[in-house]
């Protein structure tokens, strides 16, 4: 009896199990990225997909690429599918890549579709090309997994900011939230099987509004998150002192309708000439006054440039419904955007002490 | 008294080519002495009871006045204590005075040498022989105390085969004791043969894979296990004695343990639980993530595993079962090949195992990796028993991680877990202390500590005295 219970106790959650065909792994082909681009009749989707090293043609090329014109996310998949002798597995797919078209149109469906797809997962990087196609990107990567190198460029690119790597998940909380605009990485090329990351994009809903420059995109990710590496070229005393952030900590608090934005940050001196060796109390603070103007003014050039695309890709939104029960009813965010007052100050503590033993060491050696 | 008399003596020994009768007249008349050739030693017998008895005129004099003083003498009231000291190697003797049983036993018996299964590096090196006597006296050299108590038995109809319940008298449970030698009573069988006949007589359930008695071949695991308050059995002719009541955390234990560091060795414990789980989870899991779950690999494994599984024509679970099925082949011809072939059997096991069948194409070096990997988890084991048990353990979760997947693994754990939450040995629970109605305690069941920091007996046994020190 004890063991009829038991087995009823096991069999239960099968019944919240979703039933789906197993396939052995041999006969699946890995998806590896999955690229969107838009044209008159509809989509292109292009999927790179890693060559099985006993192939044949692994000799010639890593990844072969396919593509495929269709209406829907949804057909170009079953469409790629019926083009393959395997199986499409999609559960290891890294990277998702927008071409700039695609994501100038909307990407509201597409995600909509990545995100009920089963087999999908929700940590995938999301990323967009500029003044190119996801196709050339894929097709012309074949030599290598390209989703191995955006995971890469990616990686950069959350070694110099926490917040530069938007993640499936993260894109459809910014989607949901209205009073946050998305803000995604994107990518340049000259060469197509060098592209490297060049900042952020930012969107208005769900099309994508403009490409900001580096500069701008750094002022987003000092708004958003911790900026963990950064270097700045300080002139001081007429010699240059090479100054790197480390850490960063916004605060952004609504006092009497402005926004005070507090930047605390944390920087070390990676380089700098004889003159200015012997840091004394005085150069430090001259060296973080110049550090809090530079911070100051790219965050603050940052919002200028966001207010006036009512593009709010920072958390000054999300503030501004905490501090107000009301918010939905003063309207829309963006409209409000260019509107509002905010004061920007920043606080760096420079940390010497690595670059005062190598001076006294120098000077011993003398 | 029974009338003891030897024409019915010599019947019940009738078609016995070695029983054997001998007529010697001595000062007061003829008596008769019986005996089985190769179990008595004659010359022992001729010098020191029948040359001393042909001088005397009265036998119970002779035995008394200490003439014939070379062994043990019996005297026994009835027949079947005859039969069953002559079928002991005893000689008998029959008068008109009465009947005698000198234990004349001749010895054959191999001597104390190293543990074959249970083999260790600094913990004693001797191991029990299948002379119970030899046995007990082991076990008496190692606990020199008069509370170590032996209470004997006799067991099997046609065997009448000697067992001794050793217990502390001054540690030990009563009631454990006593259910130890009720249960030994209670087994009806016509002999004691095998080690399996009282295994299966104290386990609970008769059905589970897992051992539900510790048998060893170690005296010193056996004196660690009656100092805390257990009970062992020997039996005469088996090379083996069982502890009572076992848990899961003693098959986990080995006597190298206590040997070493105590830190070192509890790690090397730790490591053997997590062995547990790689051994009963790792083929189960892997098929289960290579048929259902290839998202929960990482991708350059994923594809790593499917280009060695290329050109492959059987499905994962074949792969693995088949692989499985020829490791537990591979060991039973290593255990039945004499000892002088045991290395070809190696030899050709991993030629063909692991240079051909991967050349073949009929099995992946990935599956091969996995089964190895699981095979060499269930030697690090320290009871074989036990290790066959989660062998079997692991086919049942590999099938069922083919069939539901991950869900698979999981119900299977969850099964093998309730199982063995549902055992006992002599009223203990299995997993004590884990589970089971004992406060958690870690000490000596996760992680090893030295005695001095070890103070009490296990709780679970509620011994008599619960302090190991004052």
């Amino acid at each position: 009896m004890k063991i009829k219970k038991l087995l009823v106790l096991l069999l239960i959650p099968l019944v919240f199990c979703s039933c789906r065909e197993n396939a052995q792994i041999d006969e699946m082909s890995f998806v590896k990225v999955i690229g969107i681009d838009s044209v008159s009749s509809g989509l292109r989707v292009t999927v790179g997909i890693p060559f099985p090293s006993k192939n044949d043609e692994a000799q010639n090329k890593k990844v072969e690429s396919r593509t495929v014109q269709c209406r829907t996310l949804s057909e170009g998949m079953e469409l790629l599918e019926a083009s393959y002798d395997k199986k499409l597995f999609f559960g290891q797919v890294s990277a998702v890549i927008f071409g700039e078209d695609f994501a100038r149109n909307g990407i509201n469906d597409v995600i909509d579709f990545l995100v009920r797809s089963p087999e999908m997962r929700f940590d995938l990087p999301v990323s967009v090309v500029k003044d190119g196609t996801a196709e050339e990107i894929i097709a012309g990567n074949t030599d290598t997994v390209i989703s191995e190198k955006i995971e890469g460029l990616l990686d950069s690119v959350k070694a110099t900011s926490v917040s530069g790597n938007i993640k499936l998940s993260k894109l459809v909380e910014m989607l949901e939230d209205p009073f946050r605009e998305i803000y995604l990485p994107y990518m340049t090329y000259d060469d197509v099987t060098n592209p490297e990351f060049a900042g952020y994009c930012i969107f208005n809903g769900e099309r994508m509004n403009q490409f900001l420059t580096p500069e701008h995109s750094l002022g987003v990710s000092f708004l958003n998150n911790s900026v963990t590496n950064h270097t700045y070229v300080q002139e001081l005393n007429g010699e240059s002192v090479t100054l790197k952030i480390t850490n960063s900590k916004t605060g952004i608090k609504l006092e009497n309708g402005i926004f005070n934005i507090r930047i605390t940050a944390k920087a070390e001196v990676l380089q700098a000439g004889d003159s200015v060796e012997s840091f004394n109390d005085q150069t430090v603070t001259e060296l973080c006054r110049m550090l809090d103007k530079e911070i100051s003014e790219t965050v603050d050039g940052t919002l200028n440039v966001l207010t006036q695309n009512k593009c709010d890709a920072t958390p000054l939104g999300d503030c501004f419904e905490q501090s107000n029960p009301k918010a939905a009813e003063y309207g829309e965010w963006s409209e409000m955007l260019p509107r509002i007052k905010y004061t920007v100050n920043a606080d760096t503590k420079l940390d010497i002490s690595k670059t005062v033993q190598r001076s006294v060491k120098q000077k011993g050696n003398r | 008294m029974q009338q003891i008399s030897a024409e019915n003596i010599i019947s019940a020994f009738s078609a016995c080519a070695d029983f054997k009768k001998r007529t010697v007249r001595y000062g007061g008349g003829v008596c008769q002495v019986f005996f089985i050739e190769g179990m008595t030693d004659i010359t022992a017998l001729s010098r020191f009871v029948i040359e001393k008895l042909r001088q005397s005129v009265n036998i119970s004099d002779a035995i008394d006045s200490g003439e014939i003083s070379f062994c043990d003498v019996e005297e026994p009231d009835t027949e079947e204590k005859v039969i069953n000291g002559i079928l002991r190697g005893r000689a008998a003797l029959l008068s008109v005075e009465g009947a005698y049983l000198f234990d004349m036993r001749k010895a054959e018996k191999r001597s104390v040498g190293q543990p074959d299964e249970e083999s260790s590096v600094k913990a004693s090196k001797d191991s029990f022989v299948e002379d119970m006597k030899v046995n007990v006296t082991l076990l008496r050299k190692k606990i020199v105390s008069a509370d170590l108590k032996a209470k004997r038995l006799t067991i099997g109809r046609q065997t009448h085969t000697a067992v001794s319940v050793l217990y502390m008298g001054n540690i030990a449970n009563d009631k454990l004791v006593e259910d130890v030698i009720r249960k030994l009573s209670e087994i009806d069988v016509d002999g004691i043969i095998t080690p399996g006949v009282i295994e299966q007589n104290f386990s609970k359930n008769l059905y589970s894979f897992f051992p539900q008695i510790l048998v060893t071949e170690r005296p010193d695991k056996v004196a660690k296990s009656l100092l805390n308050g257990r009970c062992a059995v020997i039996a005469d002719g088996l090379p083996i004695a069982y502890i009572l009541p076992a848990t899961l955390a003693q098959f986990m234990a080995t006597p190298e343990d206590y040997s070493g560091n105590f830190i070192f060795s509890s790690v090397v414990r730790l490591l053997r639980y997590f062995l547990l789980g790689v051994e009963v989870l790792l083929p189960g899991g892997y098929v289960a993530l290579t048929t259902f779950h290839c998202e929960m690999l990482p991708g350059k494994l994923a594809l790593s595993i499917a280009d060695a599984r290329e050109g492959v024509p059987f499905p994962v679970i074949f792969e693995v079962l088949a692989m499985l099925a020829l490791f537990e082949v591979l060991i039973e011809a290593g255990l039945h090949m004499p000892q002088s072939s045991g290395q070809a059997v190696s030899i050709v096991g991993a030629l063909v195992v692991g240079e051909a069948a991967i050349a073949a194409d009929l099995v992946s070096p990935a599956a091969l990796i996995i089964v190895a990997i699981s095979a060499i988890c269930s030697f690090a084991m320290p009871d074989q028993e036990f290790s066959n048990a989660l062998r079997l353990w692991r086919v049942i979760i590999t099938v069922a991680g083919a069939a539901l997947g991950l869900f698979g693994i999981i119900a299977g754990g969850i099964l093998m877990l309730a199982h063995l939450a549902g055992l006992e040995s002599f009223g203990v629970p299995y997993l004590v202390p884990f589970a089971g109605g004992v406060r958690f305690k870690i000490k000596d069941s996760l992680i090893v500590v030295p005695d001095k920091l070890n103070e009490m007996r296990p709780q679970e046994l509620d011994v008599k005295n619960k302090r190991r020190t004052k």
